[in-house]
């Protein structure tokens, strides 16, 4: 299928590049499309919305980011810890705009599970219900996510 | 007073042939040409009106060339059947022209409308414009309104789609009816209007 | 046996897809010479302190590149670092889709553009900062790599072809690496720890980031011995010519430029008072502290704090506890008098600039390089 100079682009963008070692698609052989009505729908059926899985990453970024780099808690049994590094990326969408580098990594003690927030990472799903593919190490999956944080179905 | 009325005529005839060639007829939803781009760039009704444009330009152009090329090369040298392949390095080789010439005159309509134009150096629509156009005995004029509608009825498919795409982006759907599978659908169900149209004029 | 008409035919059909081949293709070479061929044109570099003759077609930041003029850009010419901003006055054409993301209303008034998107088509005229003209390529070979910390190394390279480097201490440079495992070469920018003085050799300080190009590169492929190149030097960020008391904040791989200014300062025989605050985790991230304690000892207007924000409690480390941002505010309730230094994260940064305002110290007096 032809796809337009902006699509063309994207899928560029998505691939490891001069800006990310991995890509953002991971091993995932799904297309973008594929990941982002999968992840949407998996949020649909656990009743969560975006904003308030996206409210509950940023805060645990910020909260993360000020401890300069020592442990913080988010919640009980669940740990955050914030790698600073030098430089912005810029997002792999056209006219997105560019991205602190830094990373915050959660890790849930309790389920053994960990997720590793970056506020390019918070920026993609909130503008493009993109959550990365599987296999990359930024995905924020929305199962993973909703565990760690226990986010409840909204009312 | 008879020669005002043949002038008439074939203005008549023109604006008639535009029409069908884009109502009627229409290329994208009655023939089904066209679909490789249409399927991949019509997400945005932005995007999808600049290919159209694009393809508005060539379609109108290649077809009055090509109609040249055809009437006085190819039949005087008794070749008219090596017309398909003369047809598709023609409009190849116009489409790189265009694109350099564009990027030289303006760059604003270079970002508008040039990088869409090697999307569409191979794009079936427009050969099949310039191949359909021979099956009537039309005259230099004639062709290039067939050439003109035609390309505007593909713009105007693809915009509609575009705009219908971008309406139900929000939409849930059945697994495996998303992106490609639900837009040719939404061709298929466009395709039942448009073929109400035809039959309306004839020519 | 054949008949003559169908020779005839087949000679026709050949001959005339020959030709019409032969005559797109000419014409299409002919159209590129002559439509895309913008002949010789002149960049004028800050109101006539350069001025270049460069045939055109070329973006401005591989036509300036050519011409030994190195815009920083990490992202080689796609439009997406947006590193690469200069003023563009007079030539610049449209702005394209590609740069209206990066630029704001301010910079759009400023006539900034992305000089990768810039096509160079007549003459133009750009103003850059000045200490860009004075940026090199340099090619130059690992004579040292040594850990720091356990994430931390300090290359030292010496200098092959130019052979020496004028810089002012504080200032970076930006790093290339090589291909290695399918990555495609980047460069990174990186503050220098040497002393200006010694002009024959760079010495950086590089911290390893998860999933970080460049520094996988450093740390896993880069061999002593080996040519690396980098370009520079570039940043703003260098002691004032002022006599304030000076108060030097970094953690980490941070203190490259703090080390390179403490030593210039001694070298030189400048008498400022200085403190430096160093701040780390744990006893396991500092480094260099027996150098600077020595520096503090051999003169007197220096003084050294390192601050633990996670040491156990019941370890052996006598020196300072708590955030970094908390130790400043202890040492210097009132910085109004002070200038300060700042090195490391934008995070970092921002904090420390909150306490140091607290302070009364006024923004002008703070100086750091975010790294664009």
């Amino acid at each position: 299928m032809k796809l337009s100079p902006q699509d063309q682009k994207l899928i560029h963008n998505l691939e490891p590049s001069k800006f990310s070692k991995e890509g953002f698609l991971g091993t995932d052989t799904r297309s973008v499309d594929e990941i982002i009505a999968d992840d949407l729908r998996t949020l649909r059926q656990a009743g969560v919305t975006k904003e308030s899985l996206v409210k509950e990453l940023r805060d645990a970024y910020q909260k993360a980011k000020l401890a300069f780099g020592a442990e913080v808690a988010i919640r009980e049994n669940v740990k955050a810890v914030f790698r600073e590094s030098m430089g912005r990326i810029p997002s792999p969408f056209c006219k997105d705009g560019l991205f602190e580098k830094g990373e915050a990594v959660v890790i849930d003690h309790a389920n053994n599970l960990s997720l590793i927030i970056t506020s390019l990472g918070i920026n993609l799903i909130e503008k493009h219900d993109f959550f990365q593919g599987r296999g990359c190490r930024f995905r924020i999956d929305p199962l993973v996510a909703i565990k760690i944080f226990r986010l409840l179905p909204d009312t | 007073m008879d020669h005002l009325q043949n002038n008439m005529g074939i203005v008549m005839s023109i604006i008639l042939i535009f029409t069908s060639a884009a109502f009627t007829d229409n290329i994208l939803l009655t023939r089904f040409l066209g679909m490789c781009s249409c399927l991949g760039v019509s997400r945005k009704v932005g995007t999808s009106i600049g290919l159209g444009l694009a393809v508005i330009f060539v379609t109108a152009s290649t077809a009055a060339l090509n109609f040249l090329v055809y009437q006085y090369i190819l039949i005087p040298l008794g070749i008219g059947y090596l017309r398909l392949i003369t047809f598709i390095v023609i409009i190849a080789a116009f489409v790189q022209l265009v694109e350099m010439i564009v990027e030289r005159v303006s760059e604003k309509l270079y970002y508008a409308l040039g990088i869409f134009l090697p999307l569409i150096t191979v794009n079936c629509a427009i050969l099949g414009i310039s191949l359909f156009m021979l099956n009537k005995p039309y005259s230099f004029w004639q062709a290039f309104a067939f050439g003109a509608g035609g390309g505007f009825g593909w713009f105007l498919a693809i915009t509609i789609i575009g705009g219908i795409r971008e309406k139900i982006k929000e939409n849930e759907l059945p697994r495996g009816l998303e992106g490609p599978a639900i837009t040719l659908i939404i061709i298929g169900i466009m395709a039942l209007a448009f073929v109400g149209f035809s039959g309306m004029i004839k020519i | 046996m054949i008949p003559g008409s169908i020779l005839f035919s087949i000679g026709i059909s050949v001959g005339f897809l020959l030709a019409t081949g032969l005559i797109l293709a000419a014409l299409l070479i002919v159209a590129e010479k002559k439509i895309l061929n913008y002949g010789a044109c002149r960049i004028d570099i800050n109101e006539g302190e350069r001025r270049l003759e460069v045939p055109g077609g070329g973006t401005l930041l591989s036509t300036l590149g050519e011409n030994n003029i190195f815009i920083p850009s990490a992202c080689g010419g796609r439009g997406s670092c947006a590193y690469c901003k200069v003023q563009v006055t007079e030539g610049g054409g449209m702005v394209s889709p590609v740069e209206e993301p990066h630029l704001g209303a301010e910079e759009r008034k400023n006539q900034i553009r992305l000089s990768c998107q810039v096509k160079v088509r007549k003459d133009i005229k750009i103003h850059v900062p000045k200490e860009l003209l004075s940026v090199r390529k340099y090619r130059g070979k690992l004579l040292h790599k040594r850990p720091l910390t356990y994430d931390i190394v300090e290359l030292r390279i010496e200098l092959l072809e130019p052979n020496n480097i004028d810089f002012v201490a504080g200032q970076y440079i930006q790093l290339e690496s090589e291909e290695y495992n399918g990555h495609d070469r980047v460069m990174r920018a990186y503050s220098m720890s040497s002393l200006p003085s010694d002009k024959s050799h760079v010495e950086l300080m590089i911290r390893k980031v998860p999933s970080g190009i460049c520094t996988t590169w450093v740390f896993e492929h880069l061999r002593e011995g080996q040519e690396v190149t980098f370009s520079g030097p570039y940043g703003k960020f260098h002691i004032s010519g002022t006599d304030a008391e000076m108060i030097f904040i970094a953690g980490g791989s941070g203190m490259a430029p703090i080390w390179g200014m403490l030593r210039d300062l001694k070298e030189r025989g400048i008498m400022r008072k200085a403190t430096y605050f160093f701040g780390a985790l744990t006893q396991k991230d500092l480094f260099f502290v027996d150098e600077l304690a020595k520096l503090q000892q051999e003169v007197s207007w220096f003084r050294f704090i390192p601050a633990l924000s996670n040491e156990p409690a019941g370890s052996d480390w006598k020196g300072e506890r708590g955030l970094i941002t908390d130790v400043v505010a202890r040492y210097m309730p009132d910085c109004s008098k002070q200038e300060a230094y700042l090195c490391g994260s934008p995070g970092m940064i921002d904090a420390c600039i909150k306490v140091l305002k607290k302070g009364g110290m006024t923004e002008d007096r703070i100086f750091y390089d975010k790294f664009a």
